[in-house]
């Protein structure tokens, strides 16, 4: 679901590492999705959160025709040699989206995953890879690099988006997606800022 | 008092509504026609834009996987750098306009854009032909092929001149961009000649209007519609970038008044001028509602008037009573009319 609206919001093809900065997205931002996590735990690392499940589920839909895998290459990082690729649906992959989104239990996570894949779009390039490194959850100063993240539902992550509906007194003037692409935003601005005290 | 993390989110809101997020849902498909809005808005505002040629914005939902995709140029998002101009008038893109891509074929006009359209198989596509020149969009939502409805929106360069907060001039230019005969871009009439609307002429207009005002004028403010209240819905809301004080926002409520309904046929009954009377002041007594739950500065009845006369309700003091700020605009549907409205010395009639 997410790679299919990655590719509707323009991010197609999309990189390994940013997928996995969805998936940390969509699982830390859950709530306001109202949908179930999929992980809360996650291990913290250099380059950015990585799924050991959710890539496996990648490759098997590689394998299955349902997405596509393009430019493979190795990296180098701190904490080790790390396999990247770049992800596309395929017209078969679409044609399962399409069916899935007429079951009611999926329609709210594909909608779901479009937003997500929407909020993202609206980062600069430059700056999309290093948004989850600034997000409240992912970087608890409790834990250091290569330890467990546990977060509950009501994250710190979460509870920031939520500040944005109650700075707004007409509620239906920031949805709940709304939030999340603040969120965003708010992350965006704060690497920026970072960046600039550097 | 606003703790320094308000501040800062609210500092993030503030530039996430001036970067024009669009209020519709990922998946909803008027988001495409929001977002060449925006770059059209932004094209104009550029300055070297009424010299462009026409660009014509196809909606593709998944483009790497379009048939001919390797024959489209990379001209990557037109979000950012919504100002430059494409290097070719025919634009296939995302609904978000984050991947945008084109095609070399020198500049057409509409009618050689949608034979182009055609051959490469993409008439069913949601479709926006952008004309500079004209300062004019139209839009085809189901595609060229998709039926005959359509909407248009006119922007002109005086409207640069129009103070944003004087809702009364914006709404005047909106009528006369919208509705005016037989200018006009707004497609509410269903007959002219015997002055029928569609049924859904408010929706039409509520959305004429939510996107004008969005996108040419009240850029420094919060437009949204279809606000929620306990005791209704609000058709337009203008916020101010203050989140604590209402006191400079504006609420506008429309109505559309009729002579006949939109299945009226020779002989069959028609809406007095007393009835429509009453359903002008229940429109001022729901402002007044709105404008009393959302402590909103000011208040607005505009009634789009489609009767068969131009006549005066006389609702003046019901609308002062109430503290409602009432405009009535009718809607021209016949050069006759026009001129009629032209001599008028005070037309559109105002309290």
């Amino acid at each position: 679901m997410l790679i299919e609206g990655a590719g509707r919001m323009g991010l197609s093809p999309i990189s390994k590492r940013r997928l996995h900065h969805l998936v940390f997205i969509a699982n830390a931002l859950a709530e306001l999705g109202m949908v179930e996590a999929i992980d809360e735990r996650i291990v913290r690392f250099e380059r950015g959160p990585y799924y050991p499940d959710a890539q496996w589920h990648l490759d098997r839909l590689v394998g299955q025709g349902l997405a596509a895998v393009q430019n493979i290459r190795y990296e180098s990082y701190r904490d080790g040699r790390w396999l990247e690729a770049d992800y596309s649906i395929t017209s078969r992959g679409i044609q399962v989206t399409e069916q899935l989104r007429l079951l009611d239990e999926y329609r709210t996570i594909y909608k779901y995953g479009c937003e997500i894949a929407r909020a993202f779009a609206e980062l600069e390039d430059t700056w999309a890879d290093k948004v989850v490194p600034t997000d409240l959850t992912y970087r608890d100063p409790l834990c250091s690099d290569e330890t467990l993240i546990i977060f509950a539902r009501d994250n710190q992550s979460t509870s920031t988006a939520r500040k944005f509906g109650a700075l707004v007194y007409i509620r239906e003037l920031c949805t709940n997606f709304d939030q999340l692409a603040l969120y965003l935003a708010y992350l965006e601005r704060v690497g920026l800022q970072r960046a600039a005290g550097e | 008092m606003q703790t320094p993390l308000e501040k800062h989110l609210f500092r993030t809101i503030y530039h996430g509504v001036m970067e024009g997020r669009s209020p519709y849902g990922a998946t909803d498909p008027r988001l495409f026609f929001d977002e060449v809005g925006l770059f059209f808005s932004a094209l104009m505002n550029g300055g070297s834009a009424p010299a462009a040629g026409t660009f014509a914005f196809v909606g593709s939902e998944q483009p790497h996987l379009e048939a001919d995709f390797d024959q489209w140029k990379l001209i990557g998002s037109l979000r950012k750098d919504a100002p430059k101009l494409p290097d070719g008038p025919l634009i296939l893109c995302t609904s978000n306009l984050k991947l945008a891509l084109c095609r070399h074929d020198g500049q057409m006009t509409v009618p050689q854009l949608e034979a182009r359209i055609r051959e490469y198989g993409l008439s069913d596509r949601p479709t926006a032909f952008v004309i500079p020149s004209q300062a004019v969009i139209i839009a085809h939502p189901y595609g060229l092929d998709g039926g005959e409805e359509r909407s248009a929106i006119a922007r002109i360069p005086e409207l640069q001149g129009i103070d944003p907060n004087d809702i009364s001039a914006c709404i005047e230019k909106f009528h006369e961009l919208h509705t005016l005969y037989p200018s006009g871009v707004g497609a509410v009439w269903i007959n002219a000649g015997k002055r029928l609307v569609e049924r859904n002429a408010e929706r039409s207009i509520r959305d004429d209007l939510y996107k004008f005002l969005r996108w040419q004028i009240l850029r420094s403010r919060f437009v949204t519609r279809e606000v929620q209240l306990t005791n209704g819905r609000i058709d337009i809301y203008i916020s101010a970038n203050s989140s604590d004080d209402a006191a400079d926002d504006k609420l506008i409520e429309l109505k559309v008044l009729r002579t006949r309904p939109s299945t009226w046929t020779e002989g069959k009954k028609q809406h007095s001028d007393d009835n429509v009377k009453k359903y002008v002041v229940r429109g001022i007594h729901q402002a007044r509602r709105y404008k009393d739950e959302t402590k909103a500065g000011s208040a607005y009845l505009c009634c789009f008037d489609a009767r068969v006369n131009n006549n005066d309700l006389k609702v003046d003091r019901a609308a002062t009573e109430q503290a409602i700020i009432y405009r009535r605009y009718f809607m021209e549907s016949s050069a006759k009319d026009a001129a009629d409205e032209a001599a008028s010395s005070k037309a559109p009639s105002a309290v």
